[in-house]
């Protein structure tokens, strides 16, 4: 069943880069989601004064190198953005023909809790390892953050640079929600770090957007969900 | 520009026309609490840009953010131009007889999503907090609060 999900979505998961004098510069992930060119991904990867794009990833079923030694990029433009919610919508700026699989995009209220998923993303992007990730879960929990944002919790460490990935119900192959963070047992704050990262900060214990706040950003942009 | 008149009313029709669904709600009851405490803008604003963000007990799974530009501060520094300076780029609008609210909302959004590479409606939301700011506190003491450094 994963590996329909890794054929089925894999192709449409983009690495979301940042742009400018200093080359390139990996923020997080992203999912295609609209076959006018419309990307879905975490609001909290981006600053909204980078210049943005997205980065398709290689060829899934052959031998790729970890690092990426040429990239093609195609320029993204903030669409919708609504950080309360941690979701943003990007749009290719030239879009090129995209096909999208028709219901990719599922609803929350049929999620229970126990259900097995999947998730991809480009894990430690930033560091260099440019490689899709297919990882599997269960819905572990459904919980509402700090601020009331609906957020599936899962049973798995979700790396840095996952953030912006999907979340795949395996049993429908639908996306419920979208990668966002993970539980730090020392909070936010204060930590030791080794290079960029933060110690103390692992655990098993991971969370998703729901999907219904990206559904509602593709309406507010006119799109057919 | 200083005979611009505010009026909660067109500042509410402004937000049901200009703001998307999702943020309405929360810009709609800020403009209710009526306050004239700049650092209370500032924290909305932040928050709509996301720029400032709650994570609590979760911390986000993006890369480690590398310092980057405001557009926030960005938002300020144009209504700064528009409304406390005389410069070229808006003298066309300053003129304009019966300017209205929703049109200057627009005018500095429209400024902005072009400066940067975001849609119109991205920041329609902080520039009405940001706007909400200068009548609110006044065009004198808004205008030395964020002269430019």
């Amino acid at each position: 069943m994963l590996k329909g999900i890794a054929q089925h979505h894999g192709g449409g998961c983009m690495m979301i880069v940042k742009t400018g004098e200093k080359g390139v510069e990996f923020i997080g992930s992203g999912f295609l989601c609209h076959s006018k060119g419309y990307i879905i991904t975490c609001a909290h990867t981006i600053n909204l004064t980078d210049k943005l794009a997205v980065i398709p990833p290689q060829p899934l079923n052959e031998f790729n190198q970890l690092t990426l030694e040429r990239v093609n990029f195609f320029d993204v433009t903030v669409a919708q953005f609504d950080p309360e919610s941690d979701v943003a919508l990007l749009k290719l700026t030239h879009p090129q023909p995209v096909s999208v699989p028709p219901n990719l995009i599922g609803d929350e209220s049929s999620v229970q809790v126990g259900a097995s998923v999947g998730y991809l993303g480009f894990p430690f992007g930033q560091a260099g390892l440019h490689t899709l990730k297919v990882s599997q879960s269960i819905i572990s929990s459904k919980v509402k953050s700090t601020n009331g944002t609906k957020q599936f919790q899962l049973d798995a460490m979700v790396h840095e640079g996952n953030s912006g990935g999907p979340l795949i119900d395996i049993a429908s192959g639908q996306i419920i929600g979208i990668i966002s963070g993970r539980f730090s047992p020392t909070g936010s704050g204060g930590h030791i770090k080794i290079g960029n990262h933060a110690l103390g900060t692992e655990s098993t214990i991971s969370y998703a957007t729901s999907i219904n706040y990206a559904r509602a950003l593709m309406e507010s942009e006119g799109l057919n969900v | 520009m200083s005979d611009l008149l505010f009026e909660h009313q067109e500042l509410f029709d402004a937000v049901n026309d200009l703001v998307p669904a999702y943020q309405k709600n929360k810009i709609i009851e800020f403009i209710k609490l009526d306050t004239d405490d700049e650092t209370e803008y500032d924290q909305i604003g932040l928050s709509l840009t996301g720029e400032k963000r709650e994570t609590g007990l979760i911390v986000p799974t993006s890369a480690p953010k590398s310092s980057g530009g405001s557009i926030w501060s960005a938002i300020k520094a144009e209504i700064y131009d528009y409304m406390c300076t005389s410069s070229r780029k808006y003298s066309k609008e300053r003129k304009e007889a019966g300017i209205t609210i929703k049109q200057i909302i627009t005018i500095i959004a429209t400024a902005i999503a072009s400066s940067f590479h975001i849609a119109v409606g991205v920041v329609t939301g902080a520039v009405t907090v940001a706007l909400l700011s200068f009548f609110k506190i006044g065009k004198n003491a808004w205008c030395k609060i964020n002269t430019p450094e």
